[in-house]
Protein backbone atom coordinates (compact mmCIF):
# COMPACT_ATOMS: atom_id res chain seq x y z
CA UNK A 1 0.00 0.00 0.00
CA UNK A 2 1.90 3.38 -1.59
CA UNK A 3 1.02 6.81 -0.29
CA UNK A 4 -1.64 8.08 -2.30
CA UNK A 5 0.22 11.66 -2.83
CA UNK A 6 3.04 10.12 -5.16
CA UNK A 7 1.95 11.48 -8.44
CA UNK A 8 2.14 15.33 -7.60
CA UNK A 9 4.99 15.07 -4.40
CA UNK A 10 8.03 16.91 -5.39
CA UNK A 11 9.99 14.70 -3.15
CA UNK A 12 9.01 11.95 -4.44
CA UNK A 13 10.39 12.29 -7.65
CA UNK A 14 12.99 13.97 -6.06
CA UNK A 15 13.75 10.41 -4.09
CA UNK A 16 13.45 8.77 -7.70
CA UNK A 17 16.46 10.93 -9.10
CA UNK A 18 19.21 8.54 -6.76
CA UNK A 19 19.30 4.82 -5.78
CA UNK A 20 20.94 6.46 -2.86
CA UNK A 21 17.57 8.40 -2.11
CA UNK A 22 15.43 5.16 -2.62
CA UNK A 23 15.55 4.50 1.19
CA UNK A 24 12.88 7.72 1.63
CA UNK A 25 10.53 5.51 -0.63
CA UNK A 26 10.60 2.71 0.51
CA UNK A 27 10.53 3.86 4.49
CA UNK A 28 8.06 6.26 4.23
CA UNK A 29 5.97 6.37 1.20
CA UNK A 30 5.70 3.19 -0.04
CA UNK A 31 5.46 1.48 3.86
CA UNK A 32 5.07 4.04 6.55
CA UNK A 33 3.49 6.97 4.86
CA UNK A 34 1.74 8.01 7.73
CA UNK A 35 4.18 8.60 9.60
CA UNK A 36 5.59 10.74 6.90
CA UNK A 37 5.16 15.04 8.13
CA UNK A 38 3.95 15.78 4.61
CA UNK A 39 1.22 13.06 4.74
CA UNK A 40 0.17 14.20 7.98
CA UNK A 41 -0.07 18.01 6.98
CA UNK A 42 -1.64 17.39 3.96
CA UNK A 43 -4.56 15.18 5.85
CA UNK A 44 -4.78 17.98 8.44
CA UNK A 45 -5.53 20.06 5.24
CA UNK A 46 -2.62 22.52 6.02
CA UNK A 47 -0.32 23.46 2.87
CA UNK A 48 2.79 21.82 2.71
CA UNK A 49 6.25 23.43 2.44
CA UNK A 50 7.64 22.49 -0.87
CA UNK A 51 10.86 21.38 0.68
CA UNK A 52 9.55 19.70 3.67
CA UNK A 53 11.02 15.95 4.56
CA UNK A 54 9.39 13.29 5.47
CA UNK A 55 10.83 13.50 8.76
CA UNK A 56 9.76 17.31 8.82
CA UNK A 57 13.47 18.94 8.60
CA UNK A 58 13.63 21.35 5.65
CA UNK A 59 15.55 20.60 2.59
CA UNK A 60 17.62 23.47 2.35
CA UNK A 61 20.67 23.74 -0.19
CA UNK A 62 23.67 25.61 1.64
CA UNK A 63 24.66 28.46 -1.13
CA UNK A 64 28.55 27.67 -2.15
CA UNK B 1 2.74 30.06 -20.01
CA UNK B 2 2.20 33.39 -21.42
CA UNK B 3 1.19 31.59 -24.91
CA UNK B 4 -1.40 29.42 -23.77
CA UNK B 5 -2.70 32.40 -21.48
CA UNK B 6 -3.15 34.30 -24.86
CA UNK B 7 -4.48 31.33 -27.04
CA UNK B 8 -7.31 30.68 -23.88
CA UNK B 9 -8.35 34.32 -23.56
CA UNK B 10 -8.47 34.11 -27.57
CA UNK B 11 -10.82 31.24 -27.54
CA UNK B 12 -12.90 32.38 -24.82
CA UNK B 13 -13.14 35.74 -26.44
CA UNK B 14 -13.67 34.15 -30.43
CA UNK B 15 -16.20 31.58 -28.91
CA UNK B 16 -18.39 33.89 -27.16
CA UNK B 17 -17.36 32.68 -23.52
CA UNK B 18 -17.22 36.66 -22.25
CA UNK B 19 -20.47 37.40 -24.01
CA UNK B 20 -23.33 37.60 -20.93
CA UNK B 21 -25.67 37.16 -24.13
CA UNK B 22 -24.26 33.89 -25.36
CA UNK B 23 -23.30 32.72 -22.02
CA UNK B 24 -26.93 33.05 -20.90
CA UNK B 25 -28.63 31.64 -24.19
CA UNK B 26 -26.12 28.44 -23.45
CA UNK B 27 -27.48 27.84 -20.09
CA UNK B 28 -31.33 28.51 -20.81
CA UNK B 29 -30.75 25.70 -23.54
CA UNK B 30 -31.96 27.99 -25.86
CA UNK B 31 -35.62 27.25 -24.29
CA UNK B 32 -36.49 30.68 -24.28
CA UNK B 33 -36.17 31.26 -27.41
CA UNK B 34 -38.56 28.90 -29.36
CA UNK B 35 -36.47 25.49 -28.47
CA UNK B 36 -33.29 24.44 -29.21
CA UNK B 37 -31.27 25.28 -31.96
CA UNK B 38 -28.26 24.64 -33.74
CA UNK B 39 -27.27 28.54 -32.62
CA UNK B 40 -28.55 28.21 -29.37
CA UNK B 41 -26.91 25.23 -28.72
CA UNK B 42 -23.36 26.06 -30.14
CA UNK B 43 -21.60 27.01 -27.01
CA UNK B 44 -23.17 24.01 -25.24
CA UNK B 45 -21.96 21.70 -27.99
CA UNK B 46 -18.58 23.68 -28.30
CA UNK B 47 -17.69 23.11 -24.55
CA UNK B 48 -19.06 19.02 -24.89
CA UNK B 49 -17.11 18.80 -28.14
CA UNK B 50 -13.97 20.14 -26.13
CA UNK B 51 -14.42 18.01 -23.24
CA UNK B 52 -15.16 14.60 -26.02
CA UNK B 53 -11.67 15.75 -27.54
CA UNK B 54 -9.91 16.39 -24.12
CA UNK B 55 -10.87 12.70 -23.42
CA UNK B 56 -9.92 11.07 -26.37
CA UNK B 57 -6.98 13.41 -26.49
CA UNK B 58 -5.14 12.48 -22.85
CA UNK B 59 -5.85 8.87 -23.85
CA UNK B 60 -3.87 9.13 -26.98
CA UNK B 61 -0.86 11.17 -25.45
CA UNK B 62 -1.20 11.28 -21.74
CA UNK B 63 -2.78 7.95 -20.90
CA UNK B 64 -0.04 6.65 -18.61
CA UNK B 65 0.58 10.33 -17.35
CA UNK B 66 0.11 11.43 -13.73
CA UNK B 67 -2.33 14.21 -13.81
CA UNK B 68 -3.12 15.29 -10.00
CA UNK B 69 -6.33 13.77 -9.01
CA UNK B 70 -9.61 15.39 -8.46
CA UNK B 71 -11.66 13.16 -5.96
CA UNK B 72 -15.21 14.19 -4.38
CA UNK B 73 -14.71 16.38 -1.12
CA UNK B 74 -16.89 17.84 0.91
CA UNK B 75 -17.12 21.01 -0.70
CA UNK B 76 -17.41 19.64 -4.20
CA UNK B 77 -21.69 19.90 -4.29
CA UNK B 78 -21.77 22.99 -2.45
CA UNK B 79 -18.94 24.90 -4.32
CA UNK B 80 -20.25 23.69 -7.50
CA UNK B 81 -23.73 25.13 -6.57
CA UNK B 82 -22.44 28.18 -6.11
CA UNK B 83 -20.47 28.94 -8.49
CA UNK B 84 -23.33 27.78 -11.47
CA UNK B 85 -25.09 30.28 -9.60
CA UNK B 86 -22.46 32.98 -9.45
CA UNK B 87 -21.61 31.92 -13.44
CA UNK B 88 -25.58 32.40 -14.47
CA UNK B 89 -25.53 35.70 -12.78
CA UNK B 90 -22.40 37.01 -14.47
CA UNK B 91 -22.34 35.35 -16.87
CA UNK B 92 -18.65 34.54 -16.48
CA UNK B 93 -16.50 31.73 -14.82
CA UNK B 94 -12.89 33.26 -13.76
CA UNK B 95 -11.19 32.81 -17.13
CA UNK B 96 -13.81 35.01 -18.83
CA UNK B 97 -13.94 37.56 -16.44
CA UNK B 98 -10.32 38.15 -16.84
CA UNK B 99 -11.08 38.33 -20.45
CA UNK B 100 -13.95 40.53 -20.39
CA UNK B 101 -11.81 42.77 -18.84
CA UNK B 102 -9.63 42.96 -21.87
CA UNK B 103 -12.45 43.67 -24.08
CA UNK B 104 -12.67 47.08 -22.48
CA UNK B 105 -15.64 45.62 -20.38
CA UNK B 106 -15.46 47.74 -17.36
CA UNK B 107 -18.24 46.13 -15.46
CA UNK B 108 -15.93 43.46 -15.60
CA UNK B 109 -13.98 44.87 -12.80
CA UNK B 110 -17.07 44.34 -10.68
CA UNK B 111 -17.09 40.74 -11.33
CA UNK B 112 -13.53 40.35 -11.00
CA UNK B 113 -13.28 42.32 -7.37
CA UNK B 114 -16.66 39.96 -6.42
CA UNK B 115 -14.59 36.94 -7.56
CA UNK B 116 -11.27 37.61 -5.87
CA UNK B 117 -13.64 38.89 -2.56
CA UNK B 118 -14.88 35.55 -2.51
CA UNK B 119 -11.73 33.40 -3.08
CA UNK B 120 -10.19 35.80 -0.15
CA UNK B 121 -13.65 35.14 2.26
CA UNK B 122 -13.26 31.37 1.30
CA UNK B 123 -9.71 30.78 2.67
CA UNK B 124 -10.95 32.98 5.59
CA UNK B 125 -13.41 30.50 6.07
CA UNK B 126 -11.57 27.92 5.58
CA UNK B 127 -9.10 28.53 8.45
CA UNK B 128 -12.05 29.30 10.97
CA UNK B 129 -13.70 26.26 10.18
CA UNK B 130 -10.91 23.76 9.59
CA UNK B 131 -12.05 22.50 5.95
CA UNK B 132 -9.15 20.94 4.29
CA UNK B 133 -7.52 22.06 0.97
CA UNK B 134 -8.52 21.17 -1.87
CA UNK B 135 -4.78 20.06 -3.03
CA UNK B 136 -1.81 19.60 -1.02
CA UNK B 137 0.47 20.27 -3.91
CA UNK B 138 -0.40 23.92 -4.51
CA UNK C 1 -24.55 39.53 -35.49
CA UNK C 2 -22.77 35.85 -35.15
CA UNK C 3 -19.38 36.71 -35.23
CA UNK C 4 -18.53 33.84 -32.65
CA UNK C 5 -16.75 30.70 -33.44
CA UNK C 6 -18.83 27.44 -34.27
CA UNK C 7 -19.59 24.84 -32.21
CA UNK C 8 -16.63 22.84 -33.37
CA UNK C 9 -13.95 25.19 -33.63
CA UNK C 10 -14.64 26.20 -29.80
CA UNK C 11 -14.61 22.17 -29.33
CA UNK C 12 -11.55 21.92 -31.13
CA UNK C 13 -9.91 25.46 -29.73
CA UNK C 14 -10.63 24.70 -26.20
CA UNK C 15 -10.00 20.81 -26.36
CA UNK C 16 -6.36 20.84 -27.69
CA UNK C 17 -5.90 23.78 -25.01
CA UNK C 18 -6.54 21.80 -22.32
CA UNK C 19 -4.35 18.87 -23.77
CA UNK C 20 -1.69 20.63 -25.16
CA UNK C 21 -1.41 23.31 -21.49
CA UNK C 22 -0.52 19.56 -19.81
CA UNK C 23 1.80 18.27 -22.24
CA UNK C 24 3.38 21.30 -22.64
CA UNK C 25 3.38 22.76 -19.08
CA UNK C 26 2.63 19.87 -17.19
CA UNK C 27 0.37 21.25 -14.98
CA UNK C 28 -3.01 20.82 -15.55
CA UNK C 29 -5.35 23.56 -16.88
CA UNK C 30 -7.20 26.00 -14.52
CA UNK C 31 -7.62 29.62 -13.84
CA UNK C 32 -9.71 30.10 -10.62
CA UNK C 33 -7.04 28.66 -8.62
CA UNK C 34 -4.21 30.58 -10.27
CA UNK C 35 -6.56 33.54 -9.71
CA UNK C 36 -6.98 32.89 -5.87
CA UNK C 37 -3.44 33.13 -4.92
CA UNK C 38 -3.76 36.73 -6.01
CA UNK C 39 -5.50 37.06 -2.62
CA UNK C 40 -3.05 35.93 -0.57
CA UNK C 41 -0.06 37.01 -2.12
CA UNK C 42 2.68 37.12 1.13
CA UNK C 43 2.34 33.17 1.51
CA UNK C 44 2.14 32.77 -2.15
CA UNK C 45 5.65 34.36 -2.46
CA UNK C 46 6.97 32.14 0.60
CA UNK C 47 5.70 28.94 -0.96
CA UNK C 48 7.68 29.99 -4.17
CA UNK C 49 10.56 30.82 -2.29
CA UNK C 50 10.29 26.86 -0.94
CA UNK C 51 9.86 25.12 -4.00
CA UNK C 52 12.71 27.46 -5.64
CA UNK C 53 14.93 25.73 -3.06
CA UNK C 54 14.58 22.46 -3.77
CA UNK C 55 13.84 23.42 -8.18
CA UNK C 56 15.93 26.21 -8.94
CA UNK C 57 19.20 25.17 -7.52
CA UNK C 58 22.13 23.57 -8.48
CA UNK C 59 21.79 19.74 -8.94
CA UNK C 60 25.20 18.74 -7.75
CA UNK C 61 24.63 20.74 -4.50
CA UNK C 62 21.30 19.91 -3.89
CA UNK C 63 22.31 16.10 -4.39
CA UNK C 64 25.11 16.73 -2.10
CA UNK C 65 22.85 18.27 0.78
CA UNK C 66 19.92 15.42 0.04
CA UNK C 67 22.62 12.69 0.65
CA UNK C 68 23.43 14.92 3.60
CA UNK C 69 19.95 14.75 5.22
CA UNK C 70 19.38 10.60 3.83
CA UNK C 71 22.70 10.61 6.31
CA UNK C 72 21.21 11.92 9.05
CA UNK C 73 18.07 9.94 8.83
CA UNK C 74 18.76 6.81 7.89
CA UNK C 75 22.71 6.19 8.87
CA UNK C 76 24.66 5.00 6.64
CA UNK C 77 23.20 3.98 3.00
CA UNK C 78 25.71 2.98 0.25
CA UNK C 79 25.26 3.57 -3.57
CA UNK C 80 24.35 -0.48 -3.40
CA UNK C 81 21.72 -1.97 -5.23
CA UNK C 82 18.44 -1.92 -2.84
CA UNK C 83 17.13 -5.32 -3.34
CA UNK C 84 19.44 -6.63 -0.53
CA UNK C 85 18.93 -3.84 1.76
CA UNK C 86 14.53 -4.50 1.93
CA UNK C 87 12.19 -6.72 -0.27
CA UNK C 88 10.69 -5.09 -2.93
CA UNK C 89 7.74 -3.62 -2.49
CA UNK C 90 4.57 -4.91 -4.43
CA UNK C 91 3.88 -4.02 -7.83
CA UNK C 92 7.77 -3.46 -8.36
CA UNK C 93 9.67 -4.10 -11.52
CA UNK C 94 12.81 -6.21 -11.45
CA UNK C 95 15.79 -4.53 -9.35
CA UNK C 96 16.88 -1.46 -11.40
CA UNK C 97 20.78 -1.12 -11.17
CA UNK C 98 22.52 0.84 -9.01
CA UNK C 99 22.91 4.23 -10.84
CA UNK C 100 19.18 3.68 -12.34
CA UNK C 101 16.63 5.98 -11.12
CA UNK C 102 14.82 3.29 -8.31
CA UNK C 103 12.10 2.31 -10.99
CA UNK C 104 10.02 -0.11 -8.38
CA UNK C 105 7.21 2.94 -7.92
CA UNK C 106 6.45 2.25 -11.58
CA UNK C 107 6.51 5.66 -12.03
CA UNK C 108 5.43 5.82 -15.90
CA UNK C 109 4.32 8.77 -18.13
CA UNK C 110 4.84 12.35 -17.01
CA UNK C 111 4.37 14.00 -13.81
CA UNK C 112 3.05 17.00 -12.75
CA UNK C 113 5.47 20.13 -12.61
CA UNK C 114 5.94 21.78 -9.29
CA UNK C 115 3.74 24.83 -8.94
CA UNK C 116 4.82 27.89 -11.37
CA UNK C 117 5.99 30.75 -9.31
CA UNK C 118 3.43 33.86 -8.94
CA UNK C 119 4.82 35.99 -11.81
CA UNK C 120 4.59 32.81 -14.27
CA UNK C 121 0.63 32.71 -12.91
CA UNK C 122 0.43 36.68 -13.46
CA UNK C 123 1.63 36.34 -16.67
CA UNK C 124 -0.74 33.41 -17.50
CA UNK C 125 -3.38 35.60 -16.72
CA UNK C 126 -2.28 38.67 -17.91
CA UNK C 127 -2.28 36.90 -21.05
CA UNK C 128 -5.96 35.69 -20.91
CA UNK C 129 -6.78 39.48 -20.90
CA UNK C 130 -4.56 39.88 -24.00
CA UNK C 131 -6.68 38.09 -25.45
CA UNK C 132 -9.91 39.21 -24.79
CA UNK C 133 -8.44 42.91 -25.94
CA UNK C 134 -6.82 41.35 -29.04
CA UNK C 135 -10.35 39.66 -30.54
CA UNK C 136 -12.07 42.46 -29.26
CA UNK C 137 -9.53 45.01 -30.68
CA UNK C 138 -10.28 43.02 -34.57
CA UNK C 139 -13.62 42.99 -34.35
CA UNK C 140 -13.92 46.73 -33.43
CA UNK C 141 -15.96 46.31 -30.36
CA UNK C 142 -13.81 47.49 -27.46
CA UNK C 143 -14.95 48.71 -24.66
CA UNK C 144 -18.93 47.69 -25.68
CA UNK C 145 -20.80 47.01 -22.87
CA UNK C 146 -21.07 43.85 -21.60
CA UNK C 147 -22.53 42.31 -24.51
CA UNK C 148 -26.30 41.93 -24.71
CA UNK C 149 -28.24 43.23 -22.05
CA UNK C 150 -28.87 41.92 -18.47
CA UNK C 151 -32.37 41.18 -17.66
CA UNK C 152 -34.43 44.14 -17.23
CA UNK C 153 -34.90 43.71 -13.91
CA UNK C 154 -31.63 43.66 -13.33
CA UNK C 155 -29.93 45.65 -15.92
CA UNK C 156 -29.10 49.53 -15.60
CA UNK C 157 -28.01 51.84 -12.85
CA UNK C 158 -25.57 51.07 -9.73
CA UNK C 159 -27.88 48.03 -8.86
CA UNK C 160 -26.02 46.52 -11.74
CA UNK C 161 -22.75 45.88 -10.75
CA UNK C 162 -23.68 45.27 -6.95
CA UNK C 163 -25.81 42.30 -8.58
CA UNK C 164 -22.16 41.29 -10.57
CA UNK C 165 -20.01 41.34 -7.56
CA UNK C 166 -22.45 39.41 -5.90
CA UNK C 167 -22.46 36.93 -8.29
CA UNK C 168 -18.56 37.11 -8.68
CA UNK C 169 -18.88 36.77 -5.06
CA UNK C 170 -20.57 33.34 -5.26
CA UNK C 171 -18.18 32.36 -8.02
CA UNK C 172 -15.01 32.76 -6.29
CA UNK C 173 -16.29 31.39 -3.63
CA UNK C 174 -17.80 28.60 -5.00
CA UNK C 175 -14.29 27.65 -7.10
CA UNK C 176 -12.65 28.06 -4.53
CA UNK C 177 -14.83 25.34 -2.44
CA UNK C 178 -15.07 22.53 -4.71
CA UNK C 179 -11.62 23.25 -6.52
CA UNK C 180 -11.93 24.39 -9.68
CA UNK C 181 -13.68 26.13 -12.54
CA UNK C 182 -15.41 25.50 -16.08
CA UNK C 183 -11.26 24.91 -17.23
CA UNK C 184 -9.88 23.35 -14.29
CA UNK C 185 -13.33 20.73 -13.67
CA UNK C 186 -15.35 21.37 -16.82
CA UNK C 187 -12.18 20.24 -19.24
CA UNK C 188 -9.55 19.24 -17.50
CA UNK C 189 -10.75 17.44 -15.08
CA UNK C 190 -14.15 15.82 -16.93
CA UNK C 191 -11.47 15.18 -19.83
CA UNK C 192 -9.74 12.59 -17.35
CA UNK C 193 -13.00 11.51 -15.77
CA UNK C 194 -11.86 12.55 -12.13
CA UNK C 195 -15.09 12.02 -10.03
CA UNK C 196 -14.37 15.23 -8.04
CA UNK C 197 -15.17 16.99 -11.78
CA UNK C 198 -17.78 15.02 -13.12
CA UNK C 199 -19.21 16.00 -9.95
CA UNK C 200 -18.66 19.45 -9.88
CA UNK C 201 -19.22 20.18 -13.82
CA UNK C 202 -22.83 18.51 -12.95
CA UNK C 203 -23.72 20.26 -10.25
CA UNK C 204 -22.49 23.59 -11.75
CA UNK C 205 -24.04 23.18 -14.62
CA UNK C 206 -27.27 21.84 -13.70
CA UNK C 207 -27.09 25.25 -11.20
CA UNK C 208 -26.46 27.21 -14.21
CA UNK C 209 -29.39 26.12 -16.02
CA UNK C 210 -31.80 26.66 -13.37
CA UNK C 211 -30.46 29.91 -12.49
CA UNK C 212 -30.75 31.14 -15.88
CA UNK C 213 -34.25 29.84 -16.60
CA UNK C 214 -35.02 31.86 -13.65
CA UNK C 215 -33.60 34.97 -14.24
CA UNK C 216 -35.19 34.81 -17.88
CA UNK C 217 -38.56 34.24 -16.42
CA UNK C 218 -37.97 37.41 -14.30
CA UNK C 219 -37.34 39.84 -17.47
CA UNK C 220 -40.86 39.48 -18.16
Amino acid sequence: MACAHTPTCPLFSLFTMKSSLKVWQDHYCMDKFQECNRFQLAHAGERVPPNMLPNGRALQVRSP
Amino acid sequence: MGITGLALGVTVSAAGLSDWGEVHRMFTLGLREGGPSLSALRLLLGFGGAVLLAMAGFRLVARHDQIPVKPIRAGTVSGALLFGAGWAITGACPAAALVQLGEGKAAALATLAGILAGAWLHEKARRRFHWSRHSCVD
Amino acid sequence: MNGFLPWWGTALALGALTVGYWVVVRRPLGVSGVLARFTRVGEELEFDRGVAAVTDVDQAALEAEMLAMTLEAFGNVGESPPDLVTAAPPGATAAAGPMEPAAHASVTGRACAPVPPLGAHFTFLAMLVAGGALVALLRGSWGAGLGADLPARIAGGPGNLGVLAGGGLLVGFGTALCGGCSAGHGLTGTGRLMPGSLVSTGVYFATAVATALLLSGMNG
